[in-house]
């Protein structure tokens, strides 16, 4: 085995033998990119269609009240939440050090920053990697996330995530764009809803 | 026509190294070559499943069309992403020096791997050197390449696959035969029969949805029991140090954040130089790939999960750095691994992946496969009809069909090509040259044809005639036709 170090001289030496030109890729013009007459319409008509709930309100305080009109909430044994003004859940995270302890762990209600309309995607944020488990291990998730931050396209998502969130620019930290439940077709093109993540994605949209 | 430039063939791995890429067996032995034809015997002999296969592939091809026109700056992207992968390839050593210094700076550790042997070589002494023996891998392309899992299997490491796809390759022996739908050649009937075998589901129990559910109950027990994970790397930012990983199902994120230790694999040709640009691939992947607006989880990794935790990035060459030396296949290093090219290939779709004998396969496969050994991936540009639907539809507008018709005159300059090609050839060009010649073979072919029996032609001599019937003869020539029609009739008026 070559030592890596050396291999990596190796690797920059081959390329820089060759050098070549090319000019730097123009900035993508915003007047040539789609407008939606209503983002939220959007939004909910394509997370919709990949197998999310989309519920607008008023208020974070009709949250809990919807969510109790859900079988599997009523049932849920363990429910976490990082909004604690809309539900405040029956298990404490500061009491959970290994991501290991939320392998049982049925509802997740999580805050979001921004949805974006063309996909109807939502940046999520987790504080820590508890947080960040949560996500993905939770069996039903829930995001509350305001609609007056709803973003047009991926273009103003990331014009966002750099001058309003710095997001890559203050070190060690985790982003991620959640659009409707886990899923798989892998077994012949069918659609399944509820891969290796969360079965159920129950969006609010408040003001 | 572009010119060509000498292309190195590259060589994978130490000699006399079995673990070569291109290989796809199970057992990762050494395969003897087969062409193309002959690897897809087997599958279209089965006409019912050729159909089977090739609805399937177009039903995914639909609903990327369907997400694509819905968007009115499509190509507009397309032309984007595809002048951003340019500079990228052009910028590659200071843009992999950059995302190494600002990965550093995030804690990431950044390990450099010449080619396939040394990348897997790496991965088993990051976990031999902290004693795992279980790791949890959601899909990369670059592993599969690498034929990583059968390396660490044989030196006692429990590998599993955690894509549902690749998960039943891995069960059935087998390696994914689409680079985003792995298990498309199978039939769900086959999957229920080898989940009963490994994973005690029900006898005969076909529905997708109870072996999916199966499937994660499985798995969820690996995740939890996983000492460290390994996922790929969809797009690497030179600018932040960070990386983008695409997934449907969720199994890279509980890869990447139960255990302690996160191994990102990932191909030098990953990297995009500002946050910015994700953008643009975001919008394209998935609409191209699956025909969705995009994935179910899109996540950004900045540094490991925690001060406790570690992050392994391995930038991977084999082979990539001779690949970016040829003016003429340097194109195909922008490729982000879509399949749309695939979905769309009236070839791959009726002949199915293995019988491109690569990792990657189809168009795309058919283009990179031969940079890394010729002579054993010959036959892959011949797998084409050059209807150039897949330079079509390609997100970053790679030309994937002038690229291949690139291979073929390559191959004629390395005197790769057999005399059963060469000779006809020569032949053929000879008689266009000399009308004479052409006028009297071709009243010699008319006669024969229709004088001489049909087994003078449809033999199993004659591989054109296979699945082919011959045309009825004409009476008469083209150009005595226009004697007679045109030049007659142009002579009145005047």
């Amino acid at each position: 085995m070559v030592a890596t170090s050396n291999s990596r001289q190796t690797i920059l030496d081959r390329l820089k033998t060759i050098p070549i030109e090319a000019p730097t890729a123009a900035a993508i013009d915003p007047d040539r990119l789609v407008k939606y007459d209503d983002p939220v319409a959007k939004f909910t008509e394509i997370v919709t269609h990949v197998g999310a709930q989309v519920h607008l309100v008023e208020s974070t305080a009709e949250v809990a009240p919807r969510l109790a009109e859900i079988a599997e909430f009523t049932s849920a044994r363990l429910i976490a939440s990082l909004v604690p003004e809309a539900v405040s859940g029956n298990f404490s995270l500061a009491q959970v050090d290994d991501p290991h302890a939320l392998a049982r762990l049925d509802w997740a209600i999580v805050p979001g920053s921004f949805p974006v309309a063309e996909n109807g995607a939502i940046w999520v944020r987790p504080g820590d990697a508890i947080e960040r488990t949560m996500l993905f291990l939770t069996q039903h998730l829930v995001i509350i996330v305001s609609r007056g931050e709803m973003v047009m396209h991926m273009h103003d998502a990331y014009r966002r995530l750099r001058q309003q969130d710095h997001f890559g620019d203050r070190g060690r930290e985790f982003g991620v764009f959640i659009s409707g439940p886990s899923k798989t077709a892998d077994i012949e093109q069918s659609l399944v809803i509820g891969a290796h993540g969360c079965r159920t994605l129950q969006i609010f949209l408040t003001p | 026509m572009p010119t060509l430039m000498p292309l190195p063939v590259v060589s994978n791995g130490a000699a006399g190294d079995a673990n070569r890429p291109g290989e796809h067996a199970a057992d990762n032995g050494p395969v003897p070559h087969r062409d193309h034809p002959s690897m897809a015997h087997d599958f279209v002999a089965n006409v019912e499943r050729t159909h089977w296969h090739d609805g399937a592939l177009w039903f995914v091809r639909n609903k990327r069309d369907a997400q694509a026109s819905a968007i009115p700056e499509w190509e507009y992207l397309r032309e984007t992403a595809g002048a951003i992968k340019t500079e990228a390839i052009a910028r590659l050593p200071e843009l992999l020096e950059q995302f190494e210094a600002n990965a550093k700076k995030l804690g990431v550790v950044v390990h450099w791997a010449i080619d396939a042997d040394e990348h897997n070589r790496i991965v088993l002494d990051i976990l031999q050197s902290r004693g795992i023996m279980r790791l949890v891998k959601s899909k990369s392309m670059l592993t599969e390449e690498c034929h990583l899992n059968a390396f660490l299997e044989a030196r006692g490491i429990e590998v599993i696959d955690t894509d549902l796809g690749e998960r039943i390759v891995q069960l059935r022996r087998e390696t994914p035969s689409h680079i985003v739908l792995p298990a498309i050649h199978i039939k769900k009937e086959e999957v229920g029969e080898t989940f009963h075998q490994h994973l005690g589901t029900e006898a005969g129990a076909s529905d997708p949805q109870y072996l999916t559910e199966a499937a994660r109950g499985h798995l969820r027990g690996k995740f939890l029991r996983g000492e460290a994970g390994l996922t790929g790397v969809n797009f690497a930012i030179a600018e932040t140090g960070g990386f983008v990983v695409c997934t449907n199902e969720g199994n890279a994120d509980l890869g990447a954040v139960l255990p302690q230790i996160h191994i990102a694999s990932m191909g030098m040709e990953k990297i995009i130089p500002r946050l910015e640009d994700l953008s643009v691939f975001t919008r394209l992947l998935a609409r191209s790939a699956t025909g969705q607006p995009i994935t179910t989880y899109t996540s950004h990794f900045h540094g490991p999960r925690d001060s406790e935790g570690e992050l392994h990035v391995v930038i991977v060459d084999n082979g990539r750095t001779a690949l970016r030396q040829s003016k003429t296949f340097r194109a195909a290093l922008g490729c982000i691994r879509c399949g749309a090219c695939m979905n769309t290939c009236p070839v791959f779709r009726r002949s199915g992946g293995h019988s491109y004998g690569a990792t990657v396969p189809g168009p795309i496969g058919s283009v990179l496969n031969p940079a890394s050994d010729d002579v054993r991936h010959q036959s892959l540009p011949y797998a084409c009809s050059l209807c150039g639907s897949c330079t079509d539809v390609c997100p970053v507008k790679i030309p994937l069909h002038h690229q291949l018709l690139a291979w073929r005159k390559e191959f004629g300059k390395r005197g790769l090509l057999k005399i059963g090609k060469t000779l006809p050839m020569k032949a053929a060009s000879h008689l266009f040259r000399h009308p004479w010649l052409f006028q009297t073979v071709g009243r010699w072919g008319r006669a024969a044809m229709r004088s001489l029996p049909r087994i003078a032609f449809v033999n199993r001599f004659n591989v054109w005639s296979r699945d082919r019937e011959l045309p009825t003869p004409p009476s008469q020539s083209f150009s005595s036709w226009y004697r007679q029609n045109r030049e007659e009739k142009n002579g009145r008026d005047q």
